[in-house]
């Protein structure tokens, strides 16, 4: 599912970032290993198409997104790939239901009330869907960001640090959820993390360097 | 797009103050635009429609200005009168095609009475709502306005007043009947009462015989004159009243009396010499007198049958244009003076006040303008991490562009919106207020308010555009990472 060969990445000044290839199959759920500054950010952003890597190729569900036009880079992150930031990062001016269905909305593309209010559901947050983001909690609002990541039948999530602002029973609720979700929905998982709190749950790990 | 839109105006809703401020400041500087417009464009269209294709106005010498304004526009006192039998000439004139009279003396409550043929209603294609035209001297048309105010009616009768104000001398033996009332057709004519010319020398006439009468006695010529002379100017009401006084509450006995009594004043300068060093009200005999003792000149003054106040031209061909107005000038005791040229006048001294407030209302709406381009740059720097979320959640470069275009877009066009709305409320207050206004119901947009639709388009794109350039090669990765 997640296939990766000789990525780099230049920074300006002549630095150079390289990564270990990659090879994720699909409904695998692992965790990017790694302290602050090893990259694990860039590759998640090099891996869902926001930052061009400067060498090598990434492979999502057979698509070599790398190659792909701006255009339709925007499209495939769209409709297959999940993102769940470190912090919450909701448009405020719009509420719940509306940010997670706005990408897809966005996007063109139809949206299933039903399904989302049974993913929302699943999430125990289907109270919330008609509040603004500000009205709720942290631990409310990870886990909406899992149920936006959801939300497009993405075959991949990236997960960014996301449970570096949470408490250890939102923390395992949290990871109890993403893993449980992931599994049922089949969508393979890549969390960045330096929380030893997944230790447990995971079996796979990439350690960064 | 929908969405896009949906989505700039829920950001929108969310600083309503902020928001507010930048419409509410776009729409006052292009409402006073769009007043001023209205205002100007409504001022030429009355005036064009007002001089109804005159090609020349023909009375006494004095400001041509004074004179157009006098007998086209009927906002000034005229320059004079103008003998019949000039007039005439000018009738028969090969280069004219056509000539309308106007004698105006008196007014009723404020409002004209003016003397002309049928001819003059035709100028301005009046139509009559009740009654029937003015067949027979002393029958008058009422204009919607006049109606309106003075609540007369078809049959009713009034007296005028002397003069062009409302109060003065009045004509209590010449009684004015009612016989019709005109549609409101937004010209000059609403404000005026249509007469023929023989009622204003009816009027006029009739009170210069009794004068004429009793200077007779007198048997001084200058005496007539100077009666004549009153009726043309205002305010010398002393001496008609003196002549009614006489006339009405002491009759005809008395009347004589006092003109006789009058004989020794006349001849005697010296009591006239002494009422004058004691501040002593002088009678309007013994003014011209003692005018004539001093060495005034007093010009010879024609009875009013033979004087009409102005005569309005029609040329047969344009030629006559450069012909005609020269001849009459330099050649006789008239002047001719062209209501186009006047006009123009006019407007470009009116245009010098036109053109400051203007300038004043850019000054504003410039200024709004970078109040505008000053808000969507604060709200970008706030929101820039929501674009960039919306970028990773797939929205393309092209629709967060459209978005932040949205922005400054909806801005414009709500203050052009808000200006066009104020604008005609505004102009709907004034009318109702003043008198001299009359917007007739909602005025349809005016071609500069589709120019400043396009200023309005211009400026909303141009307040997007540095934000959406930036937006747009917002790097996401720099962006979230730095969260």
């Amino acid at each position: 599912m997640i296939y990766t060969k000789g990525l780099a990445i230049n920074y300006k000044g002549g630095k150079q970032l390289t990564f270990k290839d990659l090879h994720i199959d699909r409904g695998q759920q692992w965790l990017l290993k790694g302290h602050s500054g090893t990259g694990k950010t860039t590759l998640l952003h090099i891996l869902s198409g926001i930052l061009p890597p400067s060498a090598g190729i990434v492979s999502i569900g057979d698509v070599i997104i790398n190659e792909l036009p701006q255009s339709q880079l925007d499209k495939f992150r769209a409709s297959s790939i999940g993102l769940i930031f470190q912090k919450n990062l909701f448009v405020s001016s719009i509420n719940m239901y509306n940010n997670l269905v706005i990408g897809k909305k966005l996007a063109g593309q139809q949206i299933d009330k039903t399904k989302i209010l049974k993913l929302t559901d699943e999430l125990g947050i289907s109270a919330l869907i008609n509040k603004m983001p500000y009205q709720l909690s942290q631990g409310e609002q990870q886990r909406f960001s899992i149920a936006r990541a959801l939300v497009n039948d993405p075959k991949i999530i990236l997960a960014d640090e996301p449970t570096s602002s949470l408490d250890d029973t939102n923390c395992e609720r949290f990871i109890n959820s993403i893993t449980t979700l992931c599994n049922k929905h089949n969508v393979t998982l890549l969390i960045a993390t330096h929380d030893n709190r997944f230790n447990e749950q995971f079996q796979n790990a990439i350690q960064l360097a | 797009m929908r969405d896009i839109l949906q989505l700039a105006i829920s950001q929108l809703k969310t600083k309503p103050f902020n928001t507010t401020l930048s419409i509410v400041m776009f729409t006052i500087g292009m409402s006073i635009i769009s007043v001023l417009m209205h205002f100007e464009n409504h001022a030429q269209q009355r005036m064009e429609n007002d001089i109804a294709g005159i090609d020349m106005v023909i009375g006494a010498k004095g400001s041509p200005l004074q004179l157009v304004l006098s007998s086209v526009f009927h906002a000034d006192n005229p320059t004079g009168n103008i003998s019949l039998q000039d007039a005439d000439k000018v009738k028969k004139h090969p280069l004219v095609k056509k000539t309308v009279p106007i004698a105006l003396g008196d007014n009723y409550k404020g409002y004209r009475i003016l003397g002309s043929s049928n001819e003059y209603a035709q100028l301005y294609n009046a139509q009559l709502s009740e009654g029937q035209w003015n067949n027979k001297v002393m029958e008058v048309v009422l204009g919607a306005k006049v109606a309106y105010h003075t609540e007369l009616k078809v049959g009713d009768e009034f007296t005028g007043v002397h003069g062009f104000m409302d109060v003065g001398h009045s004509h209590d033996e010449h009684v004015y009947r009612v016989t019709g009332i005109l549609h409101e057709n937004g010209s000059v004519i609403d404000k005026m009462i249509l007469t023929r010319v023989e009622s204003v020398w009816a009027v006029h006439g009739g009170r210069h015989d009794t004068c004429d009468h009793e200077h007779h006695e007198d048997g001084g010529h200058q005496h007539s004159e100077n009666c004549q002379h009153e009726h043309h100017e205002d305010g010398e009401h002393q001496h008609n009243e003196s002549c009614q006084h006489t006339h009405h509450e002491d009759g005809e006995h008395q009347h004589s009396e006092s003109c006789q009594h009058a004989h020794p004043v006349n001849n005697s300068i010296e009591s006239i010499i002494k009422k004058v060093e004691n501040n002593k009200e002088l009678t309007a005999q013994e003014m011209s007198l003692y005018n004539e003792y001093r060495g005034h000149i007093s010009e010879k003054q024609l009875a009013p049958e033979e004087a009409i106040t102005a005569l309005l031209v029609f040329y047969k061909s344009p030629m006559a244009a450069t012909t005609l107005p020269r001849m009459i000038n330099q050649n006789t005791s008239m002047q001719a003076a062209s209501p186009a040229i006047e006009l123009n006048r006019l407007m470009s001294m009116l245009g010098v006040g036109f053109t400051t407030i203007r300038l004043l209302a850019w000054i504003i709406i410039f200024f709004s303008a970078i109040n505008l381009l000053i808000h969507m740059l604060n709200r970008l720097n706030q929101e820039l991490n929501e674009i960039a979320l919306l970028r990773a959640l797939g929205i393309s470069r092209l629709q967060s562009l459209l978005l932040l275009l949205s922005h400054g877009l909806i801005l414009a066009l709500s203050g052009w919106l808000l200006s066009i709305i104020t604008t005609r409320i505004a102009l709907v207050t004034l009318t109702h207020y003043f008198e001299q206004m009359d917007f007739q119901g909602i005025q349809p947009l005016l071609a500069g308010e589709y120019y400043l639709l396009v200023y309005a388009i211009g400026i909303g794109a141009l307040a997007a555009f540095i934000p959406a350039i930036k937006a747009y090669n917002t790097n996401i990765h720099f962006l979230l990472n730095k969260l």
